[in-house]
């Protein structure tokens, strides 16, 4: 968890674009209809009766492998959320989730960021307005901060911007 | 004919074996969704949108688990 100072406020919260997540909501609808496509498909192309008890027994397993789907669903969608940037008026915070239990929080003030950078490549990020920030930072041994996939990179390279020359006037 | 198919797919014959199985995927359910809400409200800070996901994951949760438990009552009772 992220400490801010007395004074200090979140001014933006970068995270990437829903797009990215779109394709894991794909993917596990794909595993939720699959079993029942399979049903319809063993069902009426072959001769195969069921009965009304099994019925029970398969709507049971369904439910059960919907569950499983559901909560994988879940453990991926908080994969994707807490994995964030925080852009406050003195510092960027850079949250990294990988899984439920690596999480790793880089922090950069202002005075040490030297270069914004945003790279846009493609055909749907340039649809979507997504793609990489990049914030190098002064000194040689600290590390650069690089998100993928961030919703309206210019956006948010342009508040980084006015920050970056609010701190410098201070 | 019909009959060896009935035969053929009565996997689970026994309650307890069935209410077993049940307790696991439970237990599976139990254990995530505990190390979930840890993080949503832990690393959140009380957004909106953690408080959204919690107000869907739990009902439809529950609404599949209510399902189940009730198709396996049917199942062991016909």
């Amino acid at each position: 968890m992220i400490k801010l100072e007395k004074d200090e406020k979140i001014v933006i919260e970068v995270r990437k674009h829903p797009f990215v997540f779109i394709v894991h909501t794909l993917v596990s609808l794909f595993f939720v209809l699959a079993p029942l496509l399979a049903f319809v498909l063993i069902r009426f192309a072959t001769d195969f009766t069921i009965t009304p008890k099994n019925y029970w027994l398969l709507l049971c397993g369904y439910g059960l492998w919907v569950l499983v789907m559901w909560v994988i669903y879940f453990i991926q969608w908080t994969d994707y959320y807490l994995d964030v940037w925080y852009i406050t008026d003195k510092k960027i915070y850079d949250v990294l989730q990988k899984g439920f239990f690596h999480r790793q929080i880089s922090v950069l003030r202002f005075d040490a960021i030297q270069d914004v950078t945003v790279e846009i490549k493609g055909v749907i990020p340039t649809l979507f307005d997504f793609g990489t920030i990049h914030v190098q930072t002064a000194g040689e041994t600290s590390v650069d901060f690089t998100l993928t996939d961030a919703r309206s990179p210019h956006k948010i390279k342009t508040v980084i911007s006015d920050l970056l020359s609010k701190a410098k006037q201070k | 004919m019909q009959v060896d198919q009935e035969r053929a797919l009565e996997i689970i014959t026994s309650p307890a074996v069935a209410w077993f199985i049940f307790g696991l995927f439970l237990a599976f359910f139990g254990v995530i969704s505990i190390i979930l809400v840890y993080h949503w409200r832990k690393y959140g800070l009380n957004n909106k949108q953690i408080a959204f996901a919690e107000l869907v994951y739990f009902p439809v949760s529950f609404v599949l688990i209510g399902l189940s438990a009730f198709a396996l009552i049917m199942y062991l009772t016909l």
